[in-house]
């Protein structure tokens, strides 16, 4: 018998708004999980100090360090996290660079569709 | 005034109430169409029929990309559907989308060609319409093309004569003319000849796009005897057009040529560098048969002269170059050409494992010749002297005056001492032989010392202590002889 | 300006931000190369206050694009360069490396084309995702000094008690040409009750 412990998801954007509509969008999935917020690159580095969550959801554009810059430092330091960009802006390079890190790339605002097929794809 | 406004404003009002707005529509000097919320075309103006060649019943109530089944571009789609349906005003600028809408228009000369557009949507208020209004710009379009290519022009004019003014190799800079022009004319390599000494044959120098079996198709273009683009740009000092090199017959010949490299035309432009002097051409070789318009014709006329200006400055620096290293008296090599020479054969020698040899040389009786007839004629000895001692080298052989009445030759690889000395015994025969000056006859001879690389020396320093010192036991041996440094 | 709540505001920007996003994506495609918009900084401030700001921050001569709006707010829509700068965003988006002296009519057309599609997105981003309906006018591209940008937005005209200027400072880089803009939403503030309550009935389904 399998025993399944909540999912961990860290949600990085400096817009308190677009956070709240991710969680709403998540919570409307019915999964159990417990979430992590961070409004900036920093503030998410200084959470996994001491959080280990399964997953990250990542705001492209951010004052200051960038989504993807931060995800480059985060895929030093946690290998076994699994992150997605979640970015307005769609441009098919912003996707490669997203994708050469190991990233999916989840367009704004996002659907209910796009976020479960992400957060319950096979590890 | 008050008054005034007012009565005009309802004067305009009336005059405005019973006018025909479709008649207006019509008039204007532009497309506009208005369409429907679903994209369909309601009313379109006789522009628009004119320059799609469709009849207006037959556009209306069709949309554009029914109309244009897989021409029209996404963007201009995506517009449309956006002005339409979403209510977004949009533009369309020609420079972002060089196609829109295939229309045409007539030129004054009568030929149909595309017609630059720019296109406005604009979703109209207080009604569900979007009126869609189509600018020829085409006019514009020509006036930026030649603003663009000014400043382009100006640009790479400038480029070129960085490189010249800092010095760069003579083919780089010709090089980057001809670069220039095939940027400017697509389509069309270039090449820069340049006339040989005698003015004679017309060489390739320059032709980086064109393959080199090009470069070396023939030796030269005879100015004289061949007729061709080319060679009458040189003789009549002008613009020479061959705008279809398979009907003109002078290109007969070299028919074959220009169809293996996809020349179609020849333009020629003669360089003519200072004192009107014709120095060569620049040719242009479009790919396509016509001729060179306005555009066309000052660039070839702006590159040529550039191609002037950086050829004056070589052959300058050349000249200045040449008598730094030569002796102006008899025109030979000086010492500090003798010694780059020796280096470099010194060089060479030890890399393929060659013999070559150094002579020392002086006259016998020289200060006589001075001290009875005078500077004058002692320097008239040497020029001749000069002469016929170069006459029995191989052009790669140096022969270079290094002092008063001293000379050294450096044969450049000898296979055996015996052709060194043999060598020896042809000059001392042809110093020997007297000058005839005036009613004057000059007659000296002279001393040779010989070394030989690797065996007496191998070192520049060595070779040519080695021949000094053996051009002094030939002296003390009775002069008129070669000695062999042991 | 305290119209807006800090979550109000905070919507508007990540709003715009989606806006600006789908823009620089439709731009991409239209260059085809990378274009790089940044997050954007927004405020809110009073008609007097933006002709302060607009002598303070903007250079001496200005080219832009704008473009009147309406639906559910009304008013005048505007992106600003400094003018030279405008040239070297125009040639970076159709390749060129040249610079000339002038903006000629073409390069007009076109950088009215890159405000279109900057101000439309921005527009129509605020509208779908709060529910609601804007209308666009065709973009006109300008070149003035800067004491005639007031006129040219229409700030004397309207009536400034009722006038609300969302000002929006967004930094573009497009190929090797970076530099800074202004959006500037010129809103008439009879219209703002709408645009309140639909930012309003959009957070209560949130919160």
């Amino acid at each position: 018998m399998m025993i399944t412990k909540p999912l961990s998801l860290l949600l990085v954007d400096d817009s308190r708004i677009a956070r709240l509509s991710l969680k709403r969008q998540l919570q409307a999935l019915g999964l159990e999980m417990s979430l992590l917020e961070a409004d900036s690159a920093d503030s998410a580095e200084t959470l996994l100090q001491t959080a280990t969550p399964d997953i990250a959801l990542i705001d492209f554009n951010m004052p200051g360090r960038d989504g993807l810059q931060l995800a480059e430092g985060l895929k030093q330091s946690h290998p076994h996290m699994r992150m997605a960009l979640v970015t307005a802006n769609i441009q098919d390079a912003l996707a490669k660079r997203a994708q050469a890190l190991g990233m999916a790339f989840l367009p704004k605002p996002t659907t209910a569709e796009q976020l479960s097929a992400f957060i319950q794809q096979e590890k | 005034m008050q008054n005034f406004s007012e009565q005009s404003g309802s004067c305009l009002s009336n005059i405005l109430d019973n006018l025909d707005c479709t008649d207006l529509l019509h008039s204007l000097d532009g497309g506009v169409l208005l369409l429907d919320a679903q994209c369909r075309i309601i009313f379109c103006n006789r522009w628009f029929s004119r320059h799609t060649g469709l009849k207006e019943a037959s556009m209306l109530g069709k949309t554009l990309p029914e109309l244009y089944p897989e021409q029209l571009p996404l963007p201009l789609q995506d517009a449309l559907e956006t002005g339409c349906r979403q209510r977004m005003g949009r533009i369309l600028s020609y420079q972002l989308h060089k196609r829109l809408l295939p229309l045409q228009r007539r030129t004054p000369r009568g030929e149909l060609q595309p017609l630059h557009q720019s296109i406005l949507i604009k979703p109209l208020s207080q009604s569900e319409l979007t009126l869609v209004q189509c600018l020829d710009i085409t006019n514009a379009v020509k006036r930026e093309q030649h603003l663009r290519a000014g400043e382009r022009i100006l640009k790479l004019e400038r480029t070129v004569l960085e490189l010249i003014a800092t010095g760069d190799a003579l083919d780089n800079v010709l090089n980057e003319i001809c670069n220039t022009v095939e940027q400017l004319i697509p389509h069309a390599p270039s090449a820069i000849m340049l006339l040989d000494d005698e003015r004679e044959l017309l060489h390739i120098k320059s032709a980086p796009s064109l393959p080199s079996a090009f470069m070396q198709r023939e030796p030269g273009l005879n100015i004289n005897t061949a007729a061709t683009t080319c060679t009458r740009a040189v003789q009549t000092r002008a613009l020479a057009i061959t705008a279809d090199i398979h009907q003109d017959d002078s290109w007969q010949p070299r028919r074959e040529m220009a169809q293996r490299l996809q020349m179609a035309a020849c333009w020629a432009q003669p360089i003519i560098a200072a004192f009107d002097e014709v120095i060569g051409v620049f040719a242009c070789y479009p790919q396509t048969p016509h001729s060179p318009n306005e555009f066309e014709r000052q660039l070839l006329q702006r590159m040529a002269h550039l191609a002037a200006i950086a050829m004056e400055r070589h052959r300058r620096v050349e000249r200045i170059r040449f008598l730094a290293m030569h002796d102006p008296l008899t025109g030979l090599p000086n010492r500090s050409l003798l010694n780059e020479h020796l280096g470099r054969n010194l060089r060479r020698a030890h890399r393929e494992g060659n013999q070559f040899a150094l002579m020392f040389i002086d006259l016998d009786g020289f200060k006589q010749i001075n001290d009875q007839h005078g500077h004058d004629a002692g320097d008239d000895l040497l020029s001749v002297l000069g002469s016929r001692m170069t006459e029995q080298l191989r052009g790669t052989d140096t022969c270079a005056r290094i002092g008063g009445d001293e000379f050294v030759v450096m044969l450049e690889t000898v296979h055996s001492v015996d052709s060194a000395t043999q060598v020896a015994e042809k000059i001392l025969s042809c110093l020997s032989a007297p000058v005839q000056r005036g009613q004057q006859q000059l007659k000296v001879s002279a001393s040779i010392g010989i070394a030989i690389y690797p065996d007496d020396g191998t070192s520049a320093d060595a070779l040519l202590t080695g021949a000094d010192d053996a051009m002094y036991q030939a002296k003390a041996k009775g002069k008129n002889c070669w000695y062999r440094f042991n | 300006m305290d119209l807006f709540s800090a979550d109000e505001h905070d919507l508007i920007v990540e709003l715009m931000n989606m806006g600006v996003g789908r823009a620089a994506h439709a731009l991409s495609q239209l260059v085809n190369d990378e274009v790089l918009l940044s997050v954007p900084r927004l405020e809110f401030i009073s008609v007097p206050e933006a002709q302060q700001a607009f002598r303070k921050d903007l250079p001496p001569f200005l080219a832009g694009v704008m473009q009147d709006f309406e639906g559910f707010i009304n008013g005048r829509a505007a992106l600003l360069f400094p003018e030279a700068r405008s040239l070297e965003l125009v040639n970076a988006m159709i390749g060129e490396d040249l610079s000339a002296d002038e903006i000629t009519e073409l390069e007009h057309e076109t950088l009215a084309e890159l405000g279109n599609i900057l101000l439309n997105h921005c527009l129509a981003t605020l509208a779908n995702q709060l529910k609601q309906q804007v209308q666009t006018d065709i973009p006109q591209a300008f070149s003035i000094s800067a004491d005639e940008l007031p006129g040219t937005l229409n700030l004397y005209q309207s009536d400034s008690e009722n006038t609300l200027v969302m000002l929006v400072q967004i930094d573009f880089s497009l190929r090797n040409s970076a530099l800074r803009g202004y959006l500037a939403f010129i809103i008439d503030l009879r219209s703002a009750d709408a645009f309140v309550t639909a930012l309003r009935a959009y957070l209560a389904e949130l919160l």
